[in-house]
C-alpha cells in the first residue's frame, strides 16, 4: 500500500481545503499540488507530471475550464489518472470528458462517497 | 464689409411690407375684406347698369320726342298748306283734308308733349309758349277757312298773305327750334352721363378681376405652402417615430442584456458560495460517517440530513441552469443544447428530437439561440398540446439557422393576446443580432418558429 499523490483543480478555497481534509483523512491519499485556473492547472501538471497519480478536476473554474485541463492532460499523455468532480455531471458532460480521457466523472453531491472510494482502490492496486 | 445704412433698406422695407400684406391676407378679417370688396364690386357694378339702363332709356324716349316733335311741325305745315289750297281752291275736299290735318296735329302735339314731359321733369323745356303759338296758328288758318266757307275768299287771301300770318309763323318756327335745341341739351347730357357710368363701370370690373386674380395668387400660395408645412410635419413624424423606435429597441435590448446579466450574476453566486457550502457539508459528512463507534441512531440521522442536502443541491442546480446555462459556457452552444432538449423533454413527457450541427456564432448570440428553444419549448408545455418536437441548428447559405418545431395545435400569429411578450422577446434579440426571426403557425398545423442569424467571429 503506499500514498497515493493527487493533484486537484478547483477553484472554490472552501470545497478545495475541505476536499484536501476529508481525502488525505479518510484514504491514503495526499494532496501534492492544487490549482483554481486552467492555465494554472496545465502549467502544474507539466511540471509535475511524473510525480503524480491522480488528477482531480473541477469544471468549472474562475478562468477557462477543466475541460481544457483534461485536453492537456491527454494531448501530454499523462501517466496520471484524471478524474472529473463536478456539480454538472449530466450524460453528454460525463461523455464528453470521457472523450477527453477521463477515467471517472464524481457528482458533487451524489458521488463524493464513489470518489472517495475511488481513491482508496487506486492507493491499495 | 460696413454695410451702409441705406443699402438694406428697399429690400427690409419691400419684405416689410410683403409680409404686412400676406400677414394680413392671412389673418381672421381676410374673408370679411374678401367679401366686402367683392359687394362693393357688385353694387358699383349694377348701380352702373342701372344708371346707364335708364340714360339709355331716357336717350330713346328723348329721340322719340323730338321726332314726334318735328312731326308736329310738319304737321302744322301740312295745316298751313291745306288751309291756303282751300283758299286758292274753295275745294270742300281740301276743308276735309285741313280738318283731318288739323286733328292728327292735335294728336301729334299731344303725343310729343307727353314724351317731352316724361324726359324733363323738371319742365326745362317751355312747352307753353310753343302750345300758345299752336293754337293761336289753328285759330288763324279756322278763321280763313270759315272766311272762304262765308264766301268771303279775297279777304281770306288777304289775311293769308299778310304780315302778319307770315310772322305768326317765322314766331312757330324759332319756338319750335327753341324746344328742340332744350331736346338736344338734355339729351347731350345724358350721353355724358352714360360715358361716365361706363367708364365707373370700366374701372370697376377691372379692379375686380385684378382683385380676383390677386385673391387666387394668394390662395394658392398659401394651399401651396399649406401642403409644403404637411409635408414637412410628415416628415419630421417620420423621424420622430423612427428615433422613437430606435430608441425602444435599443431600450430592449438593455432590458435584455440587463436581465441577461442579473440572472448570470445571481446564478454564480448560488454557485459559487451556496454551491462551495453544500458540497463542503457533503464532504464534512461524508468523514462524519466514517467516525469510529459511532451509534447507528445517529448513522441514520446524518444520512436523513443528507438526502435533504442533496435535495437542496439538486434545486440549486436547477434554479441555475434556469436563471443562466452554465453549460452553454462550459460545454458550448451544441452540447448545452443538448442537455436543454433532454431534460425539456423529460419535463414534458415526450419526446424533443434535437438535431444539431456546430456553428460558429459569438457568447451572446450563443445565448440568444439557447434562449429561443427554452422559450419556445416551454411555450410548447404550455400551449401547443403536441405529440413531440425537433429542436434543429445548421447553417443554410452562410446562415446559423436554428428552428423549434412541433405537431400542436398552432395559433393564429395575428392574434397572440397582449401582455404576451414572449415572441417579440426574441424577435427583439434576434435583430439584436441583425437576423430575422419567423413565426410560422396556423390553427391546427402545428407551429414553427425559425430564427436565422448571420454567423459570426469567434473569439477563441
Amino acid at each position: 500500500m503506499s500514498t497515493l499523490r493527487v493533484f486537484v483543480v478547483e477553484d472554490n478555497p472552501i470545497i478545495l481545503s475541505n476536499l484536501v481534509t476529508t481525502l488525505e483523512e479518510l484514504t491514503r491519499a495526499q494532496v501534492v499540488g492544487t490549482a483554481s485556473s486552467e492555465s494554472s492547472a496545465v502549467q502544474a501538471l507539466r511540471d509535475q507530471a511524473d510525480a503524480l497519480d491522480l488528477v482531480i478536476v473541477d469544471l468549472f473554474l474562475a478562468t477557462g475550464n477543466g475541460l481544457g485541463v483534461l485536453e492537456a492532460a491527454q494531448s501530454m499523455q499523462l501517466r496520471a489518472q484524471r478524474v472529473v468532480l463536478s456539480n454538472f455531471a449530466t450524460p453528454e458532460v460525463r461523455h464528453h470528458c470521457q472523450r477527453l480521457g477521463a477515467t471517472r466523472v464524481f457528482d458533487k453531491s451524489r458521488d463524493l462517497d464513489a470518489l472517495i472510494d475511488y481513491c482508496d482502490q487506486l492507493a491499495q492496486a | 464689409m460696413p454695410v451702409l445704412p441705406g443699402t438694406s433698406l428697399p429690400a427690409e422695407h419691400g419684405h416689410r411690407l410683403r409680409s404686412t400684406f400676406e400677414s394680413a391676407a392671412r389673418g381672421r378679417f381676410t374673408m370679411p375684406i374678401v367679401l366686402a370688396l367683392g359687394v362693393v364690386g357688385m353694387v358699383v357694378n349694377e348701380g352702373a347698369y342701372q344708371h346707364s339702363e335708364t340714360t339709355l332709356k331716357t336717350g330713346i324716349v328723348m329721340t322719340n320726342a323730338r321726332v314726334k316733335t318735328a312731326e308736329t311741325l310738319q304737321k302744322l305745315t301740312d295745316v298751313g298748306l291745306f288751309a291756303r289750297s282751300y283758299i286758292l281752291t274753295a275745294d270742300p275736299v281740301e276743308a276735309e283734308r285741313y280738318r283731318a290735318a288739323v286733328a292728327d296735329l292735335e294728336t301729334v302735339k299731344q303725343n310729343a308733349f307727353s314724351l317731352l314731359a316724361e324726359v324733363d321733369p323738371q319742365r326745362s323745356i317751355s312747352l307753353a309758349k310753343v302750345d300758345h303759338l299752336i293754337g293761336e296758328q289753328i285759330r288763324t288758318s279756322d278763321e280763313w277757312i270759315d272766311m272762304v266757307a262765308r264766301g268771303e275768299r279775297a279777304p281770306a287771301i288777304a289775311a293769308a298773305a299778310s304780315a302778319a300770318g307770315l310772322a305768326q309763323r317765322d314766331a312757330l318756327h324759332q319756338a319750335f327750334g327753341e324746344v328742340l335745341r332744350q331736346a338736344e341739351a338734355i339729351q347731350a347730357r345724358a350721353r355724358v352721363n352714360l360715358y361716365q357710368a361706363l367708364t365707373i363701370n370700366r374701372v370697376a370690373v377691372h379692379l375686380l378681376a385684378l382683385a380676383t386674380v390677386l385673391g387666387l395668387f394668394l390662395f394658392q400660395r398659401q394651399l401651396r405652402r399649406g401642403d409644403q408645412q404637411m409635408a414637412e410635419e410628415g416628415r419630421r413624424l417620420a423621424e420622430r417615430v423612427k428615433e422613437r423606435t430606435a430608441e425602444l429597441t435599443e431600450m430592449a435590448n438593455h432590458l435584455v442584456n440587463a436581465r441577461e446579466d442579473e440572472r448570470a450574476h445571481i446564478a454564480r453566486e448560488l454557485h459559487d458560495e451556496m454551491g462551495g457550502l453544500f458540497t463542503s457539508m457533503k464532504l464534512d459528512f461524508a468523514r462524519l460517517r466514517r467516525l469510529p463507534e459511532l451509534p447507528p441512531k445517529a448513522v441514520e440521522r446524518i444520512q436523513a440530513i443528507e438526502a435533504r442536502l442533496s435535495e437542496g443541491i439538486a434545486l440549486k442546480r436547477r434554479i441555475i441552469e434556469v436563471l443562466h446555462p452554465s453549460a452553454l459556457k462550459q460545454l458550448g452552444l451544441v452540447p448545452a443544447l443538448e442537455i436543454l432538449c433532454r431534460e425539456m423533454g423529460e419535463r414534458l413527457a415526450k419526446p424533443v428530437h434535437a438535431d444539431l450541427q456546430e456553428v460558429s456564432i459569438d457568447g451572446p448570440a450563443q445565448l440568444t439561440l439557447y434562449r429561443i428553444v427554452q422559450e419556445s419549448l416551454t411555450n410548447i408545455g404550455k400551449y401547443a398540446n403536441c405529440r413531440q418536437a425537433h429542436v434543429r441548428l445548421r447553417v443554410e447559405d452562410g446562415q446559423v439557422c436554428l428552428s423549434v418545431r412541433d405537431d400542436g395545435i398552432g395559433f393564429d400569429p395575428a392574434q397572440v393576446p397582449h401582455g404576451r411578450h414572449g415572441l417579440r422577446g426574441m424577435r427583439v434579440r434576434v435583430e439584436s443580432h441583425g437576423g430575422q426571426l419567423v413565426v410560422d403557425s396556423r390553427p391546427g398545423a402545428g407551429t414553427t418558429i425559425a430564427a436565422r442569424l448571420p454567423p459570426s467571429v469567434v473569439h477563441p
